[in-house]
């Protein structure tokens, strides 16, 4: 959604190709820019049959992300927000490279992700970790908390010998909050409840004092009571280890309570961007209207709107012309079917893709 | 239906009416569950009343027994739990002595109930509109053709496309099968039905237009209608009457506007407390189910001693520092 004029093309920096693991280590985060995102396209072909295949004119595709650029600063968390399949998981995945992108770039402190290869990849891994959506299936059953933990450090080779690794485990356990963590230490998953659980997710997560935590859902599995704490460790670890967070949510009210800045995702397309206390006050984009519209709220006197969208997300596979979002716009006007809006500049860092903004 | 059942079984008396409240009144039930170690003492003489037509929103955190105060209602209990005490009284007639002969008389054809997880609730073998045809056979002797017709009418009804009744539950979006859920629920014209937790799974957008479906059907079809939610702004904005519960007992109950103006337990003042004063910053107030007042782990300290004040109502949750 940004600059995407002033920096050199990266294509010719890394055209010969891979990029070395200690092209990574000596990399570093310039004008406080941690990931920049530009033009970042992911597409899933559809699988057909051969017969089919030799049929069809042209090959189909899911666009779970359709030319997608923004920026992530260090230390900030950055709220992907948006409804089931406009691609928001897909994006954080891929900026693991947990997917390969089929087009545009991510640079990690100027580095493209795209590029590299096996080695480098496994740096960037210590680097760059994520937490999963459902802490009852993304942890192993039947390890002990303390082989969860200690995972990344064996695979890695990170510690000389058996005692760093158990202080390094300890220390994870106890800033993710689970006090005092030799209890914790022997237990299995199935004694823990859910967001002890996500603790020691979170823990995994951080043991190898990463720079970046892309956190998938994490909170929308559990109970509501508990949601405020996992919030909070996240914040206390943004400001106190200076981990950066990219936070995935279908929730606006939880991206907005976690939140530096908030880029809410519509079928595979970024449609407003901005600080979080920006966009939520002054929101420009229809869409994002309409998705604080629907925020409940503990008041039964406040009548409020309710912009209440039409059906359902279209299928990624055949995009509405002009506007994706104006079969199901209220605001919608006939140029919207034509015009694939482009980025608009509000104020700051605040920016929305719809034609009508200057109106 | 009912005057075969009665011919079938002469000798017996007419069953009396009992007088009371409303459609439903919950007298001082009692559910506890049978463990190991002793009773769990799930629902502690829980008491509440429904008019016809009335919206109640039951609410309180997981654990709570807010769902299992509702499957008392039905008698839906696992084989654990039992009715300890306390009376049922639905429209003259005290479920909590009825039979379960009696009771699945009750069940669907007047009290039905949404289920939390439809992808869990419904069969995923089966095609999604013969398993809404089905209370329809059993409770009014259609065929299953006949009963199809019925659900392609509840299908409009809740807005799935007519051509969806032969789609297995997997076919369906999220969204569309808590729609069929409303509609099984629909399917012999209860008088009152239960929705636990219904939207409670789904996006945000899918979750406003499902309430606002069952906001809209229940004044077209005029039902009665129960409401269980962790989560009062949901409560706040579709309820007439709330009931909050805590830890097996009801702490607070009323309408909603009472309750959410004038709360006294601290676990509904910490949780309502971030209302806006100020239209304008009503948007401020939206994250307060995110910053919940109380861990699971602290509860019952936070409800003995009252939960601190965080900041004015307009200020950012406390969530910031």
């Amino acid at each position: 959604m940004a600059t995407t004029e002033s920096t050199p093309a990266v294509t010719d920096l890394y055209e010969k190709g891979t990029v070395h693991a200690d092209d990574l280590s000596s990399a570093t985060v310039k004008d406080g820019v941690l990931f920049d995102v530009r033009d970042l396209e992911v597409y899933f072909p559809i699988q057909q049959g051969f017969f089919k295949a030799m049929v069809a004119t042209e090959k189909k595709y899911v666009k779970a992300v359709d030319r997608v650029s923004f920026q992530v600063k260090q230390g900030e968390i950055l709220a992907l927000v948006g409804e089931s399949g406009c691609g928001k998981t897909t994006t954080g995945r891929t900026m693991l490279r947990l997917e390969d992108p089929t087009g545009g770039h991510i640079l990690y402190k100027g580095l493209p992700v795209e590029k590299f290869g096996q080695k480098t990849l496994r740096e960037y891994r210590k680097k760059a970790q994520i937490i999963f959506q459902d802490p009852y299936n993304s942890i192993n059953p039947k390890q002990t908390i303390f082989d969860i933990v200690a995972e990344p450090l064996e695979v890695n080779n990170i510690c000389s010998s058996e005692r760093e690794k158990e202080e390094r485990v300890i220390k994870a356990i106890n800033e993710a909050g689970l006090r005092p963590a030799t209890e914790y230490l022997y237990r299995y998953p199935h004694e823990l409840s859910g967001g002890q659980r996500q603790r020691v997710c979170i823990a995994g997560a951080t043991v190898l004092g990463p720079d970046v935590i892309v956190a998938d859902e994490p909170v929308a599995s559990l109970d509501v009571s508990i949601r405020n704490d996992i919030l909070k460790l996240m914040v206390e670890h943004k400001e106190k280890m200076g981990v950066t967070y990219i936070f995935i949510t279908h929730d606006l009210s939880l991206a907005w309570v976690i939140s530096d800045r908030i880029a809410v995702m519509y079928l595979g397309r970024i449609v407003e961007i901005g600080e979080t206390l920006e966009v939520v006050a002054n929101p420009k984009h229809p869409y994002t209207k309409a998705l604080i519209s629907v925020i409940p709220v503990p008041d039964p006197v406040a009548k409020r709107e309710h912009v209440i969208l039409k059906g359902e997300t279209p299928n990624p596979v055949d995009i509405p012309s002009g506007c994706r979002f104006h079969p199901r716009c209220p605001e919608a006007i006939d140029a919207c079917k034509e015009i694939d809006p482009p980025d608009v500049h509000i104020t700051g860092d605040h920016h929305a893709a719809c034609i009508r903004i200057d109106e | 239906m009912s005057k075969t059942k009665s011919k079938a079984a002469p000798t017996k008396k007419p069953v009396e009416r009992i007088e009371h409240k409303g459609l439903l009144e919950v007298r001082e039930l009692t559910t506890y569950f049978k463990l190991g170690v002793g009773d769990v003492k799930a629902v502690q003489k829980v008491s509440f009343d429904l008019e016809p037509g009335e919206s109640l929103g039951l609410a309180g955190e997981s654990g709570c027994g807010k769902t299992t105060a509702a499957l008392s209602i039905l008698k839906l209990l696992p084989d654990n739990g039992r009715i300890v005490s306390g009376d049922v009284l639905f429209d003259g007639r005290n479920l909590a002595k009825r039979t379960e002969f009696g009771m699945s008389r009750i069940r669907w054809k007047e009290i039905s109930i949404i289920f939390q997880g439809a992808m869990n609730a419904l069969n995923p073998v089966r095609e999604t509109g013969k398993q809404i045809a089905e209370p329809i056979q059993l409770h009014e002797g259609l065929s299953e053709a006949k009963a199809m017709v019925r659900v392609k009418e509840l299908y409009d009804l809740v807005g799935i496309s007519q051509k969806r009744v032969m789609d297995f539950p997997h076919q369906l979006s999220g969204g569309m099968r808590q729609r069929a859920m409303i509609a099984m629920a629909l399917a012999c014209n209860p008088k009152l039905v239960i929705g636990d937790e219904p939207t409670t799974a789904l996006d945000v957008m899918v979750q406003a237009q499902i309430l606002e479906l069952i906001g809209r059907l229940r004044k077209e079809l005029d039902l009665s209608f129960i409401l269980i939610s962790h989560d009062l702004s949901v409560m706040a904005e579709t309820c007439d009457k709330g009931v909050i519960m805590y830890a097996g007992e009801v702490v607070e109950s009323g309408t909603t506007t009472n309750i959410f103006t004038n709360a006294t337990h601290p676990y509904t003042q910490s949780s309502s407390r971030r209302s806006p004063t100020s239209t304008r910053s009503a948007r401020w107030s939206a994250p307060s189910r995110a910053t919940h007042p109380t861990s699971s782990t602290r509860r019952r300290a936070a409800v003995s001693a009252p939960v601190a004040t965080s900041g004015s109502p307009a200020a950012r949750p406390s969530i910031r520092r």
